[in-house]
């Protein structure tokens, strides 16, 4: 491929070999709109982006563990799924410092927004954005919790309860249970094949040692990264990280290859009906390569052409004519799958649209995307980027996300400035390669026989 | 205009919000380091001027709009705005219409003709009006896929019956079908003159870029006189009623409870948000949350809120508190918070709540204003509803001087006289069963009882 000499000059980070007390400086890069990216590593392993920049007086801090349902289900010790979810919710239980609802609390009346926490197949991430002059307080308790969380039998329990909580509202949603479906339908050995929240049984069976091991040895300085984006400068904030997270002492991370998955020879399939369902719901997936392979260049392209704005071809195909309420495309890494979603209007099958879907592809495979396609496609997809990136919090995730996902949190960056070189005809190549029904897992949701149907029940 | 004229008028629109245009408005924020450029024009009419009959007619003028010009056809001109990076998009709310448009920076210009030529001579087209419609029909049917929206929907429709409010804006499968091509002709012609529209920017280039162009498009539209919002009066529920929108085999339960609001301009506002935010509109550090997530376990989300139909406005709100326990715990819950509701109602707020609530409130409010959009969002929303952007200082004032002296009162008059609407979406005799269970001390002429049932369908005919 024509892009793959270009895109090794891309973004080439200046590498500093700057030894200081205790980090050091690995690169620096520069974002479109002129902000410089910073990325530090503490002694002790803990990896920092930064993003300095002075327009308002707040900052977006994040703290990204490489630790998700993967790790936990591959980890012989715990061999099962939903204990880094589950974990997710005990950080927020409190230290001896910083007792149980304190957390809340305090971030709170920093005058904290945007705090959460999320869990994947392959990383979990803390976050919030805080006033500026407030930051050492949030390293304070970020810190200490990620050192000396509290773990007790109590407060485990009272977390089960939230989580398994949680996991009965995300049953009734069949948008959720189809893509439970599909990953189980995917993959036959990879663990995506099993949920991020767990079974219900598993939840409630984790035990108070199980929690201490994974506590002790995936949240460690080493297996983690920060990324902060806002007002402080290079100096405060190195200093204030190695005063709070430079005493950590690195742990050994287990590693993992992931089993290999057999080869996916034909298309595979699978119809349940769901009672919540009022119409039918297709969710396909096509696998495809990781993030760091040159080819989600031209499946970026794909996707865009498939799904953006009103012109996009499933919008034009399915929504326009009346077949469905929803439809879009979008390729998802870890696992590395291209998706297809529709949301069928009532009284239209998911066949209906796999045949109008077959058949685009088929064009897309046979002819190459016209001009003016293809710049509309590239053009969202830079509108899509441009209009985020502005926002602390977004930027930050979007460096945090590309970090865990790919070890490089320059690769969406890279992604974006790929299109530029991308040869049309490598758009048509991507779909010949890789959306084909060999790859494929179908997932159909039908409502269930007993859900209200239209016109029964009324009085 | 002279440089010091020019120069006055900025610092006036800067601290107050108000532009230097007083016919057309545009209002702007300047930020260089944008990517791309955000136009935002304002109709100042919406959906509660929609005939009862006939409710979503606003909101798909504001889609139609967005589908084709006189010279472009819709895919035309949807191709010209997506292929510069652009996205363009019209919804209405209750008492306006918001095109909102995003370009990459390097192609505002060209979309700028766009967004003229959308505004000033739109297709309208007769088989546009047709799929639109057919789309909104079908987008309406799906609703009863989302159990949020269908207990929200139910409280709405209780509290504005007989109004174009007791419908979404998009309407209802029966008053969208009601609607013509000519009803969104007529009303484009009403509303869309040059006393009826704002005009918002955000871009890194200069404010020169815009304001002529801006300026000469308003005057091509018709003049016409701007017509004040008169806000539509919620009912007021004597004594607590339930409607279940029956849903069997749901994991969890929705449970809605609503009571009137107030608009922008009451008096007690800051007093309510701050006492609601340590209430329930905090999240995870709110007394609901606290006790019915935190201690009993017995819901996943809890909260409340003064904004239930978007941000206050001229319109009259409703306060709502929302949560989704799962399906066992529906009553248990439901009553607890009936409980708690009552309790705050007595006895206001503990001082940690209050301190807590006030400084979080405080310390958060820079970031009200920490992207040029949110500061343009800002200074919109102060034109159009004619409220003061508080400082930092003002804003902590204002808040700071929330007390339990100033909010046992404020409480009493918002809401000693009204008892709660309250939804729930589940299967009505297992719903029955557990109010029965929670209530067999309670004598039967003092329980809580289903007064409606309702099919989604019903909810969204």
């Amino acid at each position: 491929m024509k892009i793959h000499i270009a895109l090794g000059m891309l973004f080439s980070g200046l590498l500093v070999a700057d030894p200081g007390p205790g980090y050091r400086k690995l690169a620096v890069n520069k974002l479109f709109n002129g902000d410089t990216i910073n990325e530090f590593e503490l002694d002790n392993g803990l990896s920092v982006i930064h993003v300095p920049r002075s327009q308002a007086k707040v900052l977006t801090f994040q703290i990204w563990f490489d630790v998700g349902s993967n790790s936990e289900k591959l980890d012989p010790k715990l061999k099962k799924t939903g204990i880094a979810h589950l974990f997710e919710h005990m950080m927020f239980r409190g230290t001896d410092r910083f007792p149980d609802g304190s957390f809340d609390e305090i971030s709170s009346r920093l005058g904290a927004t945007s705090q959460n926490a999320t869990t994947s197949f392959y990383r979990t991430n803390y976050f919030e954005s805080i006033p500026s002059n407030q930051l050492e307080v949030v390293l304070a308790l970020e810190s200490d919790r990620m050192a000396n969380l509290k773990l007790t039998q109590e407060g485990l329990e009272k977390e089960k309860g939230a989580v398994v909580g949680e996991l009965r509202r995300a049953l009734d949603s069949p948008v959720n249970e189809a893509y439970n479906a599909l990953m189980e339908l995917a993959y036959q050995k990879i663990p995506f094949r099993w949920t991020v929240l767990g079974t219900e049984k598993e939840i409630k069976g984790f035990t108070l040692e199980e929690a201490q091991y994974f506590y002790k040895t995936y949240y460690a300085p080493n297996n983690g990264t920060i990324v902060v984006v806002g007002d402080v400068e290079e100096e405060p904030l190195l200093n204030l990280l190695i005063k709070y997270f430079g005493q950590m002492k690195p742990q050994t991370i287990p590693s993992y290859s992931l089993p290999p998955e057999p080869l996916q020879a034909r298309e595979r399939t699978k119809v349940f009906s769901h009672p919540q369902a009022t119409s039918e719901i297709l969710l396909m997936g096509y696998k495809i390569p990781p993030i760091s392979s040159l080819s989600v260049i031209p499946l970026g392209i794909l996707s865009a052409h498939l799904s953006s704005g009103m012109e996009g071809r499933l919008r034009k195909l399915l929504i326009d004519t009346g077949v469905a309420v929803n439809a879009y495309a979008s390729p998802s890494y870890r696992p590395d799958l291209f998706q297809i979603f529709v949301q069928l209007a009532e009284g239209h099958k998911a066949k209906e649209a796999i045949q109008i879907i077959d058949q685009e592809v088929k064009s897309l495979s046979e002819k190459i995307i016209s001009e003016e396609d293809f710049n509309r496609a590239r053009n969202q997809e830079k509108l899509d980027l441009y209009g985020s990136i502005d926002k602390n919090n977004s930027l930050a995730r979007w460096l945090g996300e590309f970090n865990a996902l790919a070890g490089n949190y320059m690769r969406g960056f890279e992604i974006i400035e790929g299109y530029n070189i991308l040869d049309r005809k490598e758009v048509m190549e991507a779909a010949n390669d890789y959306l084909v029904r060999s790859r494929r897992s179908v997932v159909i949701v039908t409502p269930s026989p007993t859900a209200p149907q239209k016109g029964k029940g009324k009085k | 205009m002279t440089h010091f004229a020019k120069a006055f008028i900025t610092l006036l629109s800067i601290l107050y919000g108000i532009s230097i245009f007083a016919d057309p408005t545009l209002l702007y924020e300047q930020d260089p380091t944008l990517l791309t450029t955000n136009i935002q024009i304002v109709i100042r009419t919406g959906s509660a001027s929609d005939p009862k009959d006939k409710v979503g007619l606003a909101e798909l003028l504001a889609s139609l709009l967005t589908r084709g010009t006189q010279t472009l056809t819709r895919t035309e001109f949807q191709k010209k705005v997506e292929g510069l990076g652009g996205t363009l998009s019209g919804d209405a709310g209750t008492d306006n219409i918001v095109f909102s448009g995003e370009v990459i920076k390097e192609n505002t210009q060209a979309f700028l003709d766009l967004m003229e030529s959308m505004l000033l001579t739109p297709r309208l087209a007769p088989e546009e009006f047709d799929a639109l419609k057919r789309e909104t029909l079908a987008s309406i049917a799906h609703i009863k896929n989302n159990n949020n929206r269908l207990a929200g929907l139910a409280i709405r429709k209780e509290f504005f019956a007989g109004t174009p409010l007791e419908l979404p804006g998009n309407g209802s499968l029966t008053t969208v079908k009601n609607i013509q091509l000519q009803d969104l002709k007529k009303i484009y012609t009403d509303w869309f003159h040059q006393s009826n529209i704002l005009f918002a920017v955000v871009s890194a280039l200069p404010e020169e870029s815009f304001t002529a162009r801006i300026k000469n498009l308003a005057k091509r539209l018709p003049e016409g006189k701007y017509k004040p919002y008169q806000s539509i009066a919620p009912a007021i529920f004597p004594k607590n009623t339930l409607i279940v929108i029956q849903k069997p085999r749901t994991e969890t339960g929705v449970v809605m409870m609503g009571q009137t609001g107030f608009t922008v301009h009451h008096p007690d506002r800051y007093v309510f948000e701050t006492a609601n935010y340590a209430f329930g509109g905090s999240g995870l550090t709110a007394r609901l949350f606290k006790i019915i997530r935190g201690e009993l376990g017995w819901t996943y989300s809890i909260g409340s809120t003064y904004t239930a139909m978007g941000a206050l406005s001229d319109q009259q709100n409703l306060f709502l508190i929302y949560q989704t326990p799962s399906f066992e715990f529906t009553s248990k819950s439901l009553f607890k918070t009936l409980a708690m509701w009552q309790q705050y109602l007595q006895q206001g707020l503990l001082p940690q709540e209050l301190k807590m609530a006030q400084e979080s409130l405080i310390n958060s409010y820079p970031f009200e204003f920490d992207t040029a959009a949110k500061r343009l969002a800002q200074r919109v929303y102060s034109h159009l509803y004619q409220v003061p952007i508080l400082s930092q200082d003002k804003f902590s004032s204002e808040i700071g001087a929330t007390s339990n002296q100033k909010l046992l009162p404020a409480l009493a008059k918002q809401h000693e006289k009204q008892s709660w609407l309250v939804s729930i979406v589940g299967d009505k005799n297992a719903i029955q069963a557990q109010l029965d269970e929670e209530q067999r001390f309670v004598p039967k002429e003092e329980r809580l009882t289903i007064s409606k049932v309702v099919t989604p369908e019903q909810i969204i005919e």
